[in-house]
């Protein structure tokens, strides 16, 4: 195989409808190469320039055995942007520039259960000059989530069903790995919310 | 459709509460229908008697004491307006003297030519009788007596003994039915000779014409009939035999209510275990969309279902009960009855009462689980707010039902009510009770709790514990398994008690009222129309002249009417200690005999009671000679004719009533000359015609027939532990069911097989022993108000004695059914695999 | 925000205490609602949050404390317990978490109850049963008791039932609660689809953020209120999604 087919093949089968660098292909075969796992002929053509095909050394054959076999459990990087808002906003809510804390919430509205739901964004709290406080960071964390659900159930069964992006099984675990993703996130939203109610202000 | 599906569905799918709740309803029925059936049976018997005996004729013209009058007045008759046809009639009461012993047979008199107007003859063989040494009998009577056409027939009338010669055999039916087949048809100058020669006939029977009104007839022939005669329907003489009957059917009522008010509770118990099994189902309809009324439909359509199958199957057993009391109750009548005949009424009131006190046990508990809410029912128990108690209003409710079987009793010890109606009101009264023990039975239970649980931690350690809390959580359920084990000690005890009483009874009078050491008698009449081959007065002279012999004395009965109202008079001359002294209930005793032969009479205490007569005042009876007052010397108590009876001085009865002939001749013998009395009178019975029975052989007879009561109510009692053993088994199993998980996990931590056994029979003991405090207090009730009804209606004072056998018993009873109820839930609570039972759900 | 006139179900000011005294506990708290005609509502919240408590507030099973519930413009409170029984029947279909059907009674039978409870002949009931089963694919599940069937298709059924009146709405109340994910989800698709091609109402009550996005709208409730309420965009094209989840 050599590198344009390669980047085609990894283009169409991997993460169709992206574009892979060129030079990224061929610095990862010079480090392959480097390491043994490919060797490497060059093929003289007549009309075009020579190409490079590479082929699988034995070592590189196990190396791939191995890669495959080897589970990938650890958790995603805990270093989550969302934590860290949450965090910030926290801090700041605890120094009496953040947003009210929930039970505010509630009592407000005239009519109840519209608290929070007329505009949405941070930009519509009542008092201009605080920052997004935990909850409304929890909430607008929550309402994207829920939106993207909403559009992956929709791809997954369109209403219009006929040719469910679910017909194409690369789609198919891409969208379920999403899914439970975001799944996992507003349920650790939900926590998030229990845990810092539960927290003395 | 879908909705009786389920109720079916669930039905087969708990084989073992429908059976119960189908048994409480067939216990009830059963009872119901067999006792009905019975006495039906026994009054129909007495009653077509006669009406086969008239055949097409509505009515017939008697003797007042349907003795024999003078023939001539049939041609009177037949002439009257209104008459198509009338014909003379000579009953005798006859022996048939076969080899195998002497059977009761009524021998007709008739006239052949006319007679056809009135009856059907169906010949199956041979002709009509054409002078008076023949004789026409049924085949069926032919073929048990191993008679043909041309044979010689034995037969013993008043007169001795006759031998006709049979000349055709009748089929059955028509005028071969009369008397359950006992019947032969000769001439009325045979039956007269028969009957001693006395030249009268015993009825006319008339029929009246197509257009004319029997009742209207019946008046105005009455005004032309000498005094003395009487003109009515011929069901009209069934009269005697039902009032003989009135005592054995007061108790077999009061038993049929006592077991439906069984039955009803048993339903009740096993129709709230299924609600409470199927609360989430019902919720769920609910919420589907069922309304109350759909809910409390559906519920009462599953309890009529189980009642009409109760009610199949209880007429089943009520058939096979009624076969064994109607062979009881002829026992006690001393009558051929004929076999068990299934009549509309009983059928109609089983089909009626069947569903209808499945319905009406299951329509309050119904209407009140159809007014909770869905989510309630769904098992939120914050929105049930409910709780698990007995209404508070039960225990008030409870005494108030005591109140009535209590203020009967003291009204039927103190008699001041009319006492028929007051024994009539005995029956409610008891079911009123036993629904009232039955509501404070949860009260009792609360109150014995401790005890009990203290108890049988003694005995059965912590398993006696964990049973009674067992008990206590679903107290509804457990009160009504005790009250149904509640009735079983009442009926046992309670019944058992009175019953032994009476037998008891009956068995003392047997001793002190007859003090002699033989009876002489053609035949025993029976009690129903007292009508047997008399013997010739003129014997007495012979039996006197026996030098063995101390005491003769006679006996005779005739029917005769008091105030109107038909009686058995019974004539006899007493010598001395005779049995009417001892017999005495009211009116001075010495002398009594002495008043009766200057022309006063004396009364049964039924009939008395039913006249409101008291010594000293004067009746009216009906004597050959038309009505003539007489007065009252004293009131007796007495078995005979069910203390309908009226008692007279042998000579003032043969004046009166006329009569001949002397049913029985008792006898005692000379001191130390009984072996030579019995031989002698043996002889004389050969050529004279009559058997001998000593004292001993009656009292046998009369204690097989008491025996045979005895052994019926031990059957019923038994029926009754069956019952309530199946109420504890379903108790029980379903308590195990609800708590298999918990009995699991006690299983998987701790607990042995024998211990989850232990704990499953200590919990039917405590059963049983709360139920004994109930039971037992209105089992003496019961005791007691059949006690005082027993002196309500024969006007005699009972000793009320409590068998204390019959009470240990009882308990032994009670508990040892519960016991062993209970082994059967054990086993299964025992042996369940403790994993499954730690999943179910 | 857009009112339709006459909304399927509306609650005002909603509360529902249970106990009373020192015990007493708040499950619904003032809680106000309207469900419009043809809308897939999800209610989200942790368990104990009365979730279900307003479901059985809203369908009539269970009377509020105070506030009031009307169903298509008929206020609950004015109706004695047939007339409530009777708007269940026809006009409010109900599935549990736990699918409760009657395990004597077969598919079809559990399916026609309803409707023979309803008063129609049996055999038009059955009919009509058969063919919501076929709806929700259960044509080949006719004959079968709920112990032959899988917990999908004992939601299947229940959903039949439900369905089988043509009510006005359907209210369910966690019905993917005792299923696995991906039955979970087909009975969630099965909603959706009823919502897209029959213009059927559901409001639905659940605690999994995946089934509760199928809505069209999205309740949240907190401690017995509703604290935040979502409206659904329209989604994008699928492929700009998946664009953006390649990064």
């Amino acid at each position: 195989m050599h590198g344009y087919e390669l980047k085609a093949a990894y283009e169409s089968d991997l993460a169709a409808g992206t574009t892979l660098n060129a030079g990224q292909v061929y610095q990862t075969l010079d480090r392959l190469l480097r390491d043994g796992l490919v060797t490497v002929r060059v093929v003289e053509q007549s009309v075009r320039p020579d190409r490079k095909v590479y082929t699988i050394t034995d070592a590189g054959r196990a190396s791939l055995a191995e890669w495959l076999a080897s589970p990938d459990a650890s958790p995603p990087a805990v270093r989550d942007e969302m934590l860290i808002k949450l965090l910030v906003a926290r801090r700041l809510s605890r120094a009496g520039v953040g947003d009210r804390p929930p039970a505010a919430c509630r009592g407000e509205t005239s009519d109840g259960a519209r608290c929070g739901a007329a505009g949405g964004g941070p930009g519509s709290t009542s008092s201009a000059e605080k920052f997004a406080g935990p909850n409304e960071v929890l909430r607008n964390e929550r309402r994207a989530c829920m939106a993207r659900l909403h559009e992956i159930n929709a791809a997954l069964h369109p209403r219009q069903a006929k040719d469910p992006a679910g017909g194409d099984v690369r789609t198919r675990l891409l969208l379920e790995l999403a899914a439970l993703r975001l799944e996992a996130q507003v349920k650790w939203l939900d926590r998030c919310e229990a845990i810092l109610r539960g927290e003395k202000p | 459709m879908i909705v009786q599906r389920y109720s079916r569905r669930y039905m087969r799918r708990r084989p073992g509460r429908t059976m119960l709740s189908v048994s409480g309803i067939a216990i009830g029925v059963a009872a119901i229908f067999g006792i009905s059936l019975t006495i039906g049976t026994t009054r129909n018997a007495y009653q077509r008697m006669f009406s086969e005996l008239a055949g097409r004729a509505e009515l017939e013209i008697v003797a007042s004491g349907y003795g024999a009058f003078d023939g001539d007045l049939t041609r009177l008759m037949a002439n009257a307006p209104g008459v198509a046809a009338a014909v003379p009639v000579a009953v005798a009461a006859a022996a048939l003297t076969s080899a195998g012993g002497w059977s009761a047979i009524q021998v007709l008199g008739v006239d052949p030519s006319r007679d056809g107007l009135v009856r059907d003859y169906r010949f199956y063989r041979g002709r009509m009788f054409t002078d008076g040494n023949e004789v026409v009998i049924p085949v069926a009577l032919a073929d048990r007596t191993g008679v043909k056409v041309g044979d010689a027939l034995g037969v013993m009338g008043s007169a001795g003994s006759v031998s006709l010669r049979v000349s055709g055999l009748l089929e059955g039916g028509g005028a071969a039915a009369f008397n359950g087949g006992a019947v032969a048809f000769t001439s009325l100058a045979a039956a007269q000779r028969l009957n001693g020669g006395a030249v009268g006939i015993t009825s006319i029977q008339v029929v009246v014409e197509r257009d004319a009104r029997p009742e209207e007839v019946q008046r105005s022939l009455q005004s032309i009939v000498p005094a003395g005669m009487l003109v009515q329907t011929p069901a009209a003489r069934a009269a005697l035999g039902e009032a003989a009957l009135f005592g054995t059917e007061r108790g077999l009522g009061v038993l049929s209510v006592v077991s439906l008010v069984a039955g009803a509770f048993v339903i009740l118990n096993s129709f709230l275990m299924g609600l409470s099994e199927r609360t989430r189902s019902f919720a769920l309809m609910r919420a589907l969309g069922m309304t109350r009324s759909q809910v409390v439909r559906m519920l009462m359509g599953e309890a009529a279902l189980v009642g009409a199958i109760g009610a199949v199957v209880g007429m089943g057993l009520g058939m096979a009960l009624s076969v064994v009391l109607n062979a009881i109750v002829a026992g006690v009548l001393g009558a051929a009855l004929p076999p068990i005949r299934l009549t509309w009424p009983p059928v109609a009131l089983s089909v009626l009462l069947g569903p209808g006190v499945a319905v009406a046990a299951t329509a309050l508990p119904a209407r009140r689980f159809s007014v909770r809410s869905p989510l309630e029912l769904l098992g939120d128990r914050r929105a049930a707010g409910l709780t698990e108690r007995p209404s508070a209003w039960l225990p008030g409710a409870g005494l108030a039902c005591l109140l009535f079987p209590i203020l009967v009793t003291a009204a039927l010890v103190w008699n001041r009510v009319g006492s028929e109606r007051l024994v009539s009101l005995l029956a409610p009264a008891m079911a009123s009770g036993l629904i009232g023990a039955a509501l404070l039975v949860p009260g009792i239970f609360a109150w014995l709790c401790r005890p009990l649980e203290r108890g049988l931690t003694r005995v059965a350690g912590t398993e006696g514990r964990l049973a009674i809390r067992d008990l206590r959580r679903h107290r509804i359920r457990s009160s009504l398994t005790i009250a149904v084990l509640a009735i079983c000690v009442v009926v046992s005890f309670g019944f058992g008690n009175s019953m032994m009483i009476s037998v008891d009874d009956v068995r003392q009078w047997v001793d002190h009222v007859t003090p002699y050491d033989y009876f002489a008698r053609r035949l025993w009449p029976d009690v129903g129309t007292m009508s047997a081959p008399t013997m010739p007065e003129s014997l007495e002279g012979v039996l006197r002249s026996l030098e063995s012999v101390d005491v003769v004395d006679k006996l005779c009965w005739a029917a005769t009417r008091v105030n109107g109202v038909v009686v058995m008079s019974e004539i006899g001359s007493y010598s001395g200690a005779g049995p009417i002294a001892q017999e005495v209930a009211e009116g001075d005793a010495a002398g009594l005999y002495e008043r009766l032969e200057s022309g006063e009479v004396a009364l049964g205490s039924v009939l008395a009671k039913k006249l409101n007569v008291r010594p000293g005042q004067t009746v009216t009876v009906q004597t050959r000679a038309g009505q003539r007052p007489m007065r009252v010397a004293g009131i007796i108590s007495s078995y005979t004719g069910g203390g309908m009876t009226l008692h007279l001085a042998w000579p003032v009865g043969v004046d009166t009533l006329g009569v001949s002939g002397v049913h029985v001749w008792m006898l005692r013998a000379a001191p130390g000359r009984r072996q030579a009395l019995s031989d002698a009178l043996r002889r004389l019975g050969v050529e004279h015609g009559f058997h001998v029975q000593s004292m001993e052989q009656f009292r046998a007879t009369v204690d097989g027939a008491m025996s045979g009561v005895v052994a019926a109510l031990w059957v019923i009692i038994a029926f009754v532990f069956v019952v309530a053993s199946l109420g504890t088994v379903n108790t029980l199993t379903m308590n195990v069911i609800e708590q298999m998980r918990q009995l699991g996990l006690m299983r998987a931590v701790a607990m042995t097989r024998r211990q989850v056994r232990r704990m499953i029979v200590s919990a039917a003991a405590a059963m049983a022993l709360t139920s004994l405090v109930p039971g037992v207090a209105m089992g003496f009730l019961l005791a007691f108000a059949m006690g005082a009804s027993h002196h309500a209606v024969t006007g005699y004072h009972v000793d009320m004695t409590i068998h204390y056998s019959l009470l240990a018993v009882t308990v032994i009873g009670a508990v040892a059914t519960a016991v062993a109820a209970a082994l059967v839930p054990a086993q299964r609570a025992a042996s369940m695999p403790i994993i499954e039972a730690i999943r179910y759900e | 925000m857009t009112t339709d006139p006459i909304p399927v179900i509306r609650g005002s000011a909603l509360t529902r205490t249970f106990g009373d005294g020192a015990a007493a506990v708040t499950a619904v708290s003032e809680v106000d609602i309207e469900v419009q005609r043809g809308e897939f509502v999800a209610v989200m919240g942790p368990s104990g949050c009365g979730k279900s408590t307003l479901l059985h507030l809203l369908a009539g099973l269970d009377p509020p404390t105070s506030g009031r519930v009307m169903v298509d413009g008929r206020d609950l409170a004015d109706m004695d317990d047939d007339t409530l029984t009777l708007l269940r029947r026809r006009r409010i279909g109900f599935v549990f978490q736990a699918f409760n059907l009657l395990d004597v009674l077969t598919a079809r039978e559990n399916v026609a109850l309803p409707l023979e409870l309803d008063g129609r002949r049996p055999a038009d009931a059955d009919a009509r049963a058969v063919a919501v089963l076929e709806r929700v694919g259960l044509s080949d599940r006719l004959d079968h008791t709920p112990r032959d069937l899988s917990g999908g298709e004992q939601q299947r059924v229940a959903l039949a039932r439900a369905l089988v009146m043509e009510p006005l709405v359907l209210m369910a109340d966690e019905p993917t609660g005792n299923l696995d994910t991906a039955t979970g989800q087909a009975i969630t698709d099965l909603l959706r689809s009823l919502v897209d091609d029959a213009g059927q109402t559901v409001l639905m009550v659940t605690h999994n953020p995946r089934h509760a996005s199928s809505a069209d709208r999205i309740l949240h409730m907190r401690d017995g209120r509703l604290v935040d309420e979502q409206r659904m965009e329209s989604p994008r094209a699928a492929e700009a999604l998946i664009a953006e989840l390649q990064g």
